[in-house]
Formats: structure tokens, C-alpha cells, sequence
């Protein structure tokens, strides 16, 4: 085993050991072609629990009972948040809590409102999706040299794709590269995701000179990181609204360059969105586009401002045969594959046996 | 040798010895039980401060908690904390009766009610944010200042008429066998 993978499964285990027991023993059963590519574990009441893994939905099948119950949804809630909601109370209001090691925990449940229809709380959880976050060490590489500006500066670079399709994996590793090539970034990591942080370590690896300021807003955080870090480049996620934008104009004219991650499918939605005015006026001149086929973080196409792709399809599938494993979806164990098409339609509880 | 007068004084003092012992042991667990609430009350408004002021994990805070707070209260912290790291794939409610039962056996002063209200505190831990979970621990905080009021009392009334019954049980016992 590599010191990645090592890694890879060392982070997984982390995320495993929080969960009830039975659910922990079934998920440790995953085949390693099955846990290596596992993206998500949804929880949902009085449903089966469901894995995905290497763009496949599974089923996973227990043998004490099928569907997640009420108390057991509580129960593991309570794990999740290590006994401490109050401790994750600013997180839960936005409806997610980071784990140790960038794992993202999607909550939904009863919003508890204050006067000011502010969510306060979440309570009585009916779902949990918990999102592995991934360290996938060299997937940026292919991207890297689109970067450059000919001078010694990095082009401010949108990394552009709807969820799932690896643009935190992509953008944690364009850091790392970036930071290791000499220079000083600054990484505004609002859910904790990017760095995995965790009582003042870091659970990736992003480079020998980077700086995160971590569960900031966006906004704010991109300004504390101009002030009193001095970056070359300023790395976020998950940009999109007007006041990131104002934010990402802030660097953009202080010198600094953008590596931004935001969600969309083409070009023009980014055109679309408050940040679309920065690719209008040529201020953001790299778009690149992933997408999750064959696999997440594969780089669909590069762009320019002007709309111009600068790489052809064939050619820009670097990281395209990583984790096919040509199993095509068959039974592994505990787990089946369920093919997009059930439940569509479909009433009943979740499909148990 | 020894003849039987002075063998009858000599257990006729026995006698009176282990009464007023037993007397004063059983009052002595009446005072014991006060000090043991006393130090639970202190250890629970201290985990209601943690909580407020440092928002941090139970774990961290339990670990705290042993060195600051006293007796049996640190006893408790110190039962949770090693139960937390153990106690992975165990529910909170699970984790903090297991650690009051352990105190339990370790402080035999302490009775049943006190550990039932105690057990309440772990219904609601780490369930609430922070105000739900002040709130519920100084609940619990209350309901053992109640306990505490009938543990003052019965010390009271209760451990003077024990140790004046194992001293005259005692002198009863002596009399028999003069």
C-alpha cells in the first residue's frame, strides 16, 4: 500500500470509527476497490442506509434491520458530532458540520428559527449525508502549466463543475502544487473542507507555504488573508455570491491572484453568476471544467475568457482511468449495486430485502 | 489464668466498642453522603461554566474537569473521559450512566436517587446547543441541591439517633452477657 492510500484509508477509517458499530463492521467489509473510490454514506429515516462509490449507488444490507430508525439517526448524529453538538453549533446552523479530516456532514432536519427567521438550529435530523473529503496527490498536475502567465504571476483560475465532479480535491492539490513551486498562498477554507483542519493541524497536505484561515466566511476571510499574510495567491471554495465576488475584486486589484472553485456545468453559467463580470472584463482568464466521468476531478475542458477552449478532449483526460474498475456495478458482499432507474417512481420504504 | 469475670468485662467492652462503632460509621455514610453531593453539585455547575465558556468537545472538557474539580466529582470526569475514549460506536446518554454507575460503586455513600438524578444529565448531553445545554446540566445541578437539602436533614436528625443506638445497642449487648 502507497503512502496515499495509506493515508487515504487511515482518513476513512477516522470517518468510519464515528458511526454505530454495526454499520462500521459492514462499511470495514467494503472491498478495497469499493472503499477507495467511496464518495458518500447517506442516512436517511426509515430508509435503508445508501453508499456511493465510484459514481454507482449501493444499497447497504444489515443484518439486524434495513432502515435507519429515528433513535438511530439521533444516535448517530450524536457520534458524528463526537457527544458535542453544542461545540458544532455554527456549523450545524449552516446545515453541515466538517469532521477530522475535511469529511463534510450534510444535515437536514427541523431548522430552529430565532424573531429574525435566522436558523438557530437544526433538530429532530432526518438525513445525514456524509461526503468523504479526498487527497488525490498529483491531480492538478496536468492543469498546472494552463496557469502560468508568462511572467512569474498565476492567472486567476475558476475551477468550474457541478457537485460531486472533484473541485475541492482538484483545488486542495492545484494548491499544494502551487505552494511547493514557490508561492505563498492563502486559503480562505470556510467549511474546513479544504484543509481538513482540526484542532490546529491540518488534515492534507497543501504546501509548505500556505496559510488557511479556516470557518470565516468568505468575504471576510479573503480580506484578513490580504492584510496579514501577504499571499500571492488566494485559494476558496465554493464561490458564487455578490459578496465573494466583492471579495474576489478586492485580491484581483491588490495584485493577488484567484484560485476560486464554484459550481456550475458550463460557460455560461459562469458567465451567468456575480463572479461572470470578472471573465467579461478578462480578470479571470482560466476556466477549467471537471466533471465526474470516468471519475471525479477529470478536467472536461480549459478555457480562456473569451469562451475559447485551450486543450482538446482527447488529450485532456489525465486522470481518466484512476479509479475504473471495470467491476461495472456487480454485487460486492453487503452491498448492490442499484441501477438509477429503481426507486423512480417508486412510493414504497426504501428497497429492503 | 484468665477467669470468667474479667473475660464477661472484657467482651462486655467489645460489645460496646463495635455498637459505638457501627453507630458512628453509619452516621459517618450520613456525612459522607453530604460531602458527595456537595462535590457533585461543584463538579456539575463547573461543567455547566466549560461548556458555556469554551464550547469544546466533551472529551476535552471531561479531561479538564478531573484536575479542577473535586472528590467525587473528579472521580465522575474522570470515569466519562476514559468511557468517551473507549467508548467509540457507544451513545452519550450510554457513556455518561456507565461512568455514574462506576462512581456509584466506588462512593457506597451515595444512594440510588442521587444516582438516578445524576443519570439525568445524560439524556440531553451533547444533544443541545449551548443553551439547551447549560440549561439541562443546571437542572440537574438543582435536583441534586434537593437531594443535598434531604441528605443535610437525615444527617441531621439521623446520625445522632444512630450512634445513640449503636451505643446502647452495644451497652444492651454488655448487659446480656453480665
Amino acid at each position: 500500500m502507497n503512502e496515499i492510500s495509506e493515508k487515504s484509508s487511515r482518513s476513512l477509517e477516522n470517518m468510519i470509527r464515528r458511526l454505530p458499530d454495526d454499520i462500521a463492521r459492514t462499511l470495514r467489509m467494503m472491498p478495497e476497490s469499493m472503499s477507495g473510490s467511496l464518495e458518500e454514506i447517506r442516512f436517511r429515516t426509515g430508509r435503508p442506509v445508501m453508499v456511493y462509490a465510484g459514481g454507482k449507488e449501493y444499497e447497504m444490507y444489515r443484518r439486524d434491520h434495513q432502515n435507519v430508525s429515528a433513535e438511530e439517526m439521533d444516535k448517530i448524529f450524536n457520534l458524528l458530532v463526537h457527544h458535542s453538538a453544542y461545540s458544532y453549533q455554527e456549523d450545524i446552523r449552516s446545515g453541515f458540520v466538517t469532521l477530522d479530516g475535511g469529511h463534510r456532514v450534510g444535515i437536514c432536519g427541523r431548522a430552529v428559527t430565532d424573531g429574525n427567521g435566522r436558523v438557530v438550529n437544526i433538530r429532530s435530523i432526518t438525513s445525514i449525508n456524509i461526503r468523504r473529503g479526498r487527497e488525490v496527490i498529483g491531480i492538478s498536475d496536468g492543469i498546472v502549466p494552463y496557469l502560468g502567465d508568462g511572467r512569474r504571476a498565476v492567472r486567476n483560475t475558476l475551477l468550474v463543475s457541478p457537485p460531486k465532479c472533484g473541485k475541492t480535491t482538484v483545488l486542495r492539490d492545484l494548491i499544494r502544487n502551487l505552494s511547493n513551486m514557490g508561492y505563498k498562498v492563502g486559503v480562505c477554507d470556510e467549511r474546513c473542507e479544504i484543509a481538513g483542519s482540526c484542532g490546529g493541524t491540518y488534515g492534507f497536505d497543501l504546501g509548505m507555504r500556505t496559510d488557511v484561515i479556516d470557518s470565516c466566511p468568505k468575504d471576510t476571510g479573503i480580506l484578513m488573508l490580504l492584510r496579514s499574510m501577504s499571499p500571492d495567491v488566494v485559494a476558496v471554495d465554493e464561490i458564487g455570491t455578490e459578496s465573494d465576488a466583492a471579495a474576489v475584486e478586492r485580491a484581483c486589484v491588490s495584485g493577488v491572484s484567484v484560485v476560486a472553485a464554484m459550481h456550475g456545468s458550463c460557460f455560461e453559467d459562469v458567465i451567468r453568476s456575480p463572479i461572470g463580470r470578472f471573465v467579461r472584463k478578462g480578470i479571470i482568464s482560466r476556466l477549467i471544467f471537471l466533471t465526474d466521468r470516468p471519475s471525479p476531478g477529470t478536467v472536461q475542458d480549459i478555457r480562456n475568457a473569451s469562451g475559447m477552449s485551450l486543450i482538446r478532449p482527447p488529450e485532456m483526460d489525465w486522470h481518466a482511468q484512476e479509479q475504473d474498475d471495470g467491476n461495472g456495478g456487480a454485487e460486492y458482499g453487503e452491498y448492490e449495486r442499484v441501477p438509477p432507474e429503481k426507486n423512480r417512481g417508486k412510493k414504497s420504504q426504501g428497497a429492503g430485502r | 489464668m484468665i477467669d470468667t469475670l474479667t473475660l464477661k468485662i472484657a467482651a462486655a467492652a467489645v460489645f460496646i466498642l463495635a455498637g459505638t462503632a457501627g453507630g458512628r460509621f453509619q452516621a459517618g455514610r450520613l456525612k459522607e453522603r453530604v460531602k458527595l453531593l456537595e462535590e457533585l453539585i461543584g463538579g456539575m455547575r463547573l461543567f455547566q461554566s466549560e461548556i458555556y465558556y469554551t464550547h469544546e468537545r466533551l472529551e476535552n472538557i471531561s479531561k479538564r474537569l478531573v484536575i479542577s474539580c473535586r472528590g467525587c466529582a473528579s472521580d465522575l470526569f474522570f470515569q466519562f473521559s476514559e468511557e468517551l475514549k473507549r467508548g467509540e460506536g457507544r451513545d452519550t446518554e450510554e457513556i455518561w450512566n456507565s461512568a455514574a454507575g462506576k462512581l456509584f460503586q466506588m462512593h457506597t455513600a451515595l444512594r440510588t436517587p442521587d444516582l438516578n438524578t445524576l443519570k439525568t444529565a445524560g439524556i440531553r448531553l451533547g444533544r443541545d446547543d449551548i443553551g439547551g445545554q447549560c440549561a439541562y446540566i443546571g437542572k440537574t445541578a438543582e435536583e441534586l441541591q434537593v437531594r443535598l437539602q434531604e441528605a443535610r436533614q437525615d444527617s441531621e436528625t439521623r446520625s445522632r439517633l444512630f450512634q445513640t443506638l449503636g451505643t446502647a445497642a452495644g451497652c444492651a449487648g454488655a448487659l446480656l452477657i453480665m
